[in-house]
């Protein structure tokens, strides 16, 4: 048996080597099948658990609970941002952690729900106007002559707009008037009031120009209701970049650091920080890149995004201070800051330089700051706009995600406030309805009072948010601060953990017991009668989730054609050869042996070839992700760098893949060897009769 | 009685019709003998011997080889039968190109199993030494003559020792001198270890040595002559 397999794989080598181009063909196939199956599935293994870590670590846990009335699948990280996904609702939190935390894998159940907000951020106009009148009121005569230069040369491009905006419009008269109105804003008639009436003058400003400059965009914040203590200490990717977290028993909101920075941040800015990462992190050229020649070429249309914060003295002193760095003589502000802002590759980083040091210090670079309070608006489930005020306590980030879209997608609210933006009254609120029907003798009826409860609620927040839009809380003083916290920011921190919530992460002792755990979770609670279904992070982050499993199936099945093209090509090349050994194989079976042989004979030599090739495949692909993970690889954007975990993916070789992928290849090829070898062992023993050599 | 032909008739499909190759063969070989079929191309020599050599089955009549009748043996048995019982020599050599002088003799022995690597090395060492190409024991076929290679042919043939060496115009691809040696070695052997050896041949130097010709004609034995 073995000198006979000796023999087989002597006849092997010499025939692999005696048909060398067959081999190679072969060979090289089997190779680069194995090679990518065994390099394509380690990168995505390692992605899958880097970004697990990023979904698990940043928001979802490892597993997710929701109600089972839910019409709409639990999607973390978005099933399309506008979209109002209905998940139902966990009515008593309390309960439910406690079931859960029955189970012996459970480690703790962080209570969620999240929604879209926005923020209306008024419009430039409205914005200069209003400056304007605290400059008139302050009466430095100097400031307001700057100022009212700005405006004039806004309201010149106001009208640049509305003339082009006449020649297509088909309310003509409309425009006309409106046209008509900022002519009149720019005559000197009309600034001559200014000295004496300067109400008349703001007034018309005001009422008459401001609108005609539209609304800026609204910011859209996808907001986070949870228990922020309890976050902190779960998630330890959060990490508090600037502030502080939110206390327990206190209103208040975490915005995303990224968000921060990336919307929120003065425009002129943002552009001056997204051309010096692409210049400086990505070493592209803004000339060779659309991206960064679209936003160079936006940024000297911001001009007065800078301009319209400059009082006075500080338009003289940047004015100055841009001549000198421009070398020119030109002294227009306008034109001056215009040629500053048109940056190319060659000034850039002068620009960005002196940008920093002498203009962001003199504008707002944010619109609002840790410790401003800002007004969250969002529609109830009931679809009425609610507006709750929220102090911004700090900025936070995941680590390892600094620069992801996608992990700094939410801001954390306190879910006390989650429930009122919900439109969820607080236990607070309910004994205030409670005390208010008390107090006008309210007898709550069956039915009935379900509807009071409904309108009692919204009266109840109403008054309290307009109650605290009127407070300027960025400078107020602590005692004044503590005064407020009683009045409407404060809540009892146990309100955090009871009550409504939409989903819950658990985070489990042991996450390899997650498939057990996850079904017997949602037994239990089955059991308890709650009417909630458990799924995994994978599931609950939506497309997110299953992106790697996609991608791997488009691996798979793209090496499986590429693999089965490959087998026809060795199905061919073995039979080919066959037909060239017809009369080698009829004088084998002639002087006797067996069908069983040649079969045989057959198989070890694809083997042979199958084995070496494979291996040595899958042995390249394993230096390269050795190599690979020493090195990095770098995340080509952000998106990646959350599947990435971080800049870069350091990917490891999975030894099971190793080894089963050149495996499987080998025997798929013994596979579509069967045929051309069972053709073979059927060649009848007079072939060897045949008489050519 | 070493093979036994009775009433053999073989026919083969040709297109649409069937050609009888052989029309009624009894022929008697006994064990030793050293026996040519002769006969012009066409004659139904190669089908005779393909049907001695368990290679192919009679359309009727019956063959036995050594007292067994071939035409009801599986092709397993009928490979067994070739192995053990059989020894061949072809027309065209037929080497296995991959394998070493040595390995082509040896290769019989391990598709039989059950010797040695040393008793392997002995009766080849043997047959290689009578055939007279000790010292080419590690060339390649390719590397040999005509009449090397049908020696090499000959020692595998006899390595297992068979009963009966079945010979298929061995020496048509050999100029008359190798031929006439080659066919003298086959003699040789013959008398030395009582063989059987039975060719074909269709050449009158070489069918001259044989001591019994049995001449063929169209599918019949027209001549069986013993010298």
């Amino acid at each position: 048996m073995i000198e006979e397999l000796k023999v087989l794989l002597l006849v092997a080598i010499r025939n692999l080597a005696l048909h060398k181009v067959k081999t190679l063909v072969v060979g090289g196939i089997l190779l680069v099948g194995s090679f990518l199956v065994v390099f394509g599935l380690s990168l995505l293994g390692s992605i899958e658990n880097t970004m697990s870590q990023s979904i698990i670590g940043s928001v979802a846990g490892h597993l997710q609970v929701y109600s089972s009335n839910a019409r709409d699948e639990l999607a973390l990280f978005g099933s399309g941002f506008f979209g109002r996904d209905d998940l139902g609702e966990i009515e008593k939190f309390e309960d439910v952690k406690a079931e859960l935390l029955n189970h012996p894998n459970v480690a703790d159940v962080v209570p969620l729900g999240f929604e879209n907000a926005f923020l209306g951020r008024g419009n430039l106009l409205d914005d200069l106007f209003e400056r304007f009148r605290a400059t008139v009121k302050a009466g430095a005569e100097s400031d307001t002559l700057a100022m009212v230069e700005t405006i004039k040369t806004n309201l010149k491009t106001v009208r640049a707009d509305l003339e082009n905006e006449l020649k297509i419009s088909s309310i003509p008269e409309d425009i006309k008037k409106q046209i008509a109105d900022v002519e009149e804003a720019l005559s000197e008639n009309f600034w001559s009031k200014l000295p004496t009436d300067p109400e008349s003058v703001l007034l018309f400003l005001e009422s008459k120009i401001a609108p005609l400059s539209g609304e800026k965009e609204p910011l859209y914040l996808r907001y986070m209701g949870t228990n922020p203590e309890q976050f902190t200490q779960v998630f330890r990717k959060f990490k508090i970049v600037s502030g502080e977290n939110i206390p327990p028993g206190e209103r208040g909101i975490l915005l995303s650091q990224r968000i921060y920075e990336t919307q929120i941040k003065n425009i002129v800015a943002r552009g001056f920080d997204n051309l010096r990462k692409g210049t400086v992190e990505q070493r592209k050229k803004i000339s060779d890149d659309v991206a960064l020649r679209t936003i160079a070429s936006d940024l000297p249309k911001q001009y007065l995004e800078t301009l319209v914060y400059l009082n006075g003295e500080q338009r003289k002193e940047v004015s100055s201070s841009l001549k000198e760095f421009l070398k020119t003589d030109e002294n227009d502000i306008e034109a001056l800051m215009k040629n500053f802002l048109t940056v190319d590759d060659s000034n850039f980083s002068m620009r960005y330089d002196f940008f920093y040091k002498i203009i962001a210090s003199k504008i707002r670079l944010y619109p609002f700051k840790v410790g401003d309070t800002i007004n969250l608006r969002s529609y109830t489930r009931s679809g009425f706009l609610k507006t709750v005020p929220l102090k911004i306590y700090g900025t936070y980030q995941f680590s390892g995600l600094e620069s992801s879209d996608l992990a700094g997608v939410f801001n954390f609210v306190d879910m006390v406030s989650y429930r009122e933006l919900y439109g969820r009254m607080s236990s607070e609120g309910q004994k205030e309805l409670e005390e208010l029907r008390k107090e006008v003798d309210l007898k709550p009826v069956e039915g009935a009072s379900l509807e009071d409860a409904l309108f009692g609620s919204e009266t109840a927040l109403e008054t309290r948010s307009a109650d605290s839009t009127s407070q300027d809380s960025s400078s107020t003083a602590t005692r004044v601060l503590e005064f407020k916290r009683l009045q409407t920011g404060s809540y009892n921190p146990k309100d955090l953990n009871t009550g409504m919530v939409i989903n819950a992460s658990i985070l489990l002792k042991n996450p390899r017991l997650l498939a057990t755990t996850r079904a017997e979770l949602e037994q239990r609670l089955s059991a308890a009668n709650m009417q909630l279904k458990v799924v995994d992070w994978k599931q609950a982050s939506g497309t997110l989730g299953q992106l790697v499993t996609v991608i791997r199936a488009v691996l798979l099945i793209a090496v499986g054609i590429i693999l089965i093209v490959a087998m026809a090509i060795i199905n061919n090349a073995i039979m080919m050869t066959t037909l060239e050994r017809t009369r080698e194989i009829g004088t084998l079976r002639a002087i006797g042996a067996q069908r069983n042989f040649i079969l045989r004979m057959f198989f070890v030599e694809t083997l042979t070839i199958a084995v070496l090739a494979t291996f040595l495949g899958s042995l390249l692909a394993g230096i390269l992700v050795a190599f690979l993970g020493v090195r990095g690889i770098a995340s080509p954007s952000d998106f990646v760098s959350f599947l990435f975990g971080g800049p870069r993916l350091y990917p490891s070789l999975s030894p099971t893949v190793a080894l089963a992928a050149p495996c499987v290849v080998a025997l798929l090829a013994l596979i579509f060897t069967l045929y051309p070898a069972f053709m073979a062992s059927r060649i009848a023993p007079a072939a060897a009769m045949q008489d050519r050599e | 009685m070493s093979v036994v032909l009775k009433g053999v008739i073989k026919d083969y499909p040709l297109g649409a019709s069937m050609v009888r190759a052989l029309r009624g063969i009894d022929l008697t070989i006994s064990e030793g003998e050293f026996t040519t079929i002769a006969g012009p191309s066409g004659c139904g020599k190669s089908t005779l011997l393909n049907l001695i050599g368990c290679m192919d089955v009679a359309t009727s009549g019956t063959v036995s080889i050594e007292g067994k009748v071939t035409n009801a043996l599986s092709d397993k048995e009928q490979t067994t039968l070739r192995l053990n019982t059989l020894g061949f020599i072809f027309q065209s050599f037929n080497l296995v190109p991959v394998l070493s002088v040595y390995q082509n003799v040896e290769l019989p022995l391990l598709l039989q199993g059950g010797l040695s690597a040393g008793e392997r090395s002995k009766r080849i060492s043997e047959l290689l030494e009578q055939v007279g190409l000790t010292n080419k024991a590690k060339n390649r076929s390719h590397e040999l003559s005509g009449g090397q290679r049908q020696r090499v042919a000959i020692a595998r043939a006899l390595v297992t020792q068979p009963k009966i060496v079945l010979a298929d115009e061995p020496t048509a691809n050999l100029d008359s001198e190798t031929g006439k040696n080659i066919i003298e070695l086959m003699r040789t052997l013959n008398s030395k270890q009582k063989t059987t050896f039975i060719f074909s041949s269709h050449d009158p130097k070489v069918i001259e040595h044989a001591r019994r010709i049995v001449r063929l004609q169209d599918g019949r034995v027209i001549e069986d002559v013993r010298k």
